[in-house]
């Protein structure tokens, strides 16, 4: 990795922790992995936000772990689901890995040679909190109940 | 308060306009024929990617300050593939560090998707050529994989174990 990469991304680190310290956020980061967290509580289920960098593409990639256990009879369905999750978003998506059950939702923002304005990292902190308080319950609800491919459909509309 | 607004709307506007304008000169700069559409900020190419042209969309989204592109693939999933379509974008997607493969489970249509905000921020062109080569990459590198599976070429089993190779 060329080193300009990583030193754009430790500067955009720098001031990504430096936003949540001006807004008290309480976080905890590693600044060698370049790793901040950090959790609200959301109306029905608690909401994660892992940042990481990614200097290779420029980009800052915030993770929120959706913290449900799917059982394995229902990956189908979440497969359905998370399509349907996913179709029409303005922004960032749900994944789901059907090999081990992992549900997260992850968004981005490029910061190439650019400088990024603290709109522009509120936009990913309340874009991935609205998306996941309007689906985690619904998640969670698959999870519960055997629903067909034609109600899963409704449920996303 | 309405004054307010119209000030903030104005804004919008001003910058939508100027990302417009990069997103112009860095299609322009690829030397391909495309399509503008000026009123809805959009523009729209086909670059030649190594299985299949790739018609990508560029568009600035001036109410969520936002630089999208959509790429739609030529195939779709038909009805009895439709579940194997939703597993296969998801365990792409799932790899992928940016953007997605975007599924629409009822016309089996796919399309991959990047976007990133500018709100607030003063951006560079090498952002708008991320979104766009990042999208010919992804759509370069699994449309064959989706379309063998789409017109049953390959099983699930073997998607998954060429996936896996990825």
């Amino acid at each position: 990795m060329e080193e300009r990469n990583l030193k754009e991304a430790k500067n955009v680190f720098k001031t990504l922790c430096q936003t949540f310290d001006d807004l008290n956020l309480q976080y905890m980061s590693d600044e060698e992995k370049m790793i901040a967290y950090f959790s609200v509580n959301g109306d029905d289920l608690p909401i994660s936000f892992e940042f990481k960098m990614n200097p290779v593409l420029h980009l800052i990639v915030l993770y929120s772990h959706i913290d449900i256990k799917i059982p394995e009879q229902s990956y189908d369905s979440f497969a359905v689901a998370i399509s349907c999750a996913n179709n029409g978003l303005p922004d960032g998506n749900f994944d789901f890995d059907d090999q081990t059950g992992t549900l997260l939702f992850r968004i981005t923002l490029n910061y190439d040679n650019s400088l990024l304005g603290r709109e522009a990292l509120n936009h990913i902190v309340m874009g991935c909190y609205h998306l996941v308080e309007k689906y985690n319950d619904i998640f969670f609800m698959l999870t519960k109940t055997n629903y067909t491919t034609e109600e899963i459909i409704k449920l996303f509309k | 308060m309405e004054n307010q607004e119209n000030k903030i709307n104005a804004e919008k506007k001003k910058n939508a306009e100027k990302i417009y304008k990069l997103v112009l000169e860095v299609v322009q700069s690829y030397k391909c024929r495309f399509e503008q559409n000026d009123e809805k900020m959009m523009v729209q190419y086909t670059s030649r990617g190594e299985d299949i042209p790739i018609d990508i969309i560029i568009h600035v989204d001036e109410e969520r300050s936002l630089i999208r592109s959509f790429s739609f693939l030529p195939f779709k999933f038909s009805e009895e593939k439709r579940l194997e379509g939703a597993i296969a974008t998801n365990a792409i997607n799932y790899i992928l560090q940016d953007g997605y493969f975007e599924y629409d489970y009822e016309t089996g249509i796919v399309d991959f998707k990047v976007s990133t905000s500018y709100d607030g921020s003063i951006i560079s062109k090498t952002i708008i050529e991320h979104v766009l080569s990042y999208s010919e990459y992804a759509v370069d590198r699994f449309n064959d994989l989706l379309l063998s599976l789409s017109k049953s070429y390959i099983t699930m089993d073997e998607f998954r174990k060429r996936l896996d190779k990825e």
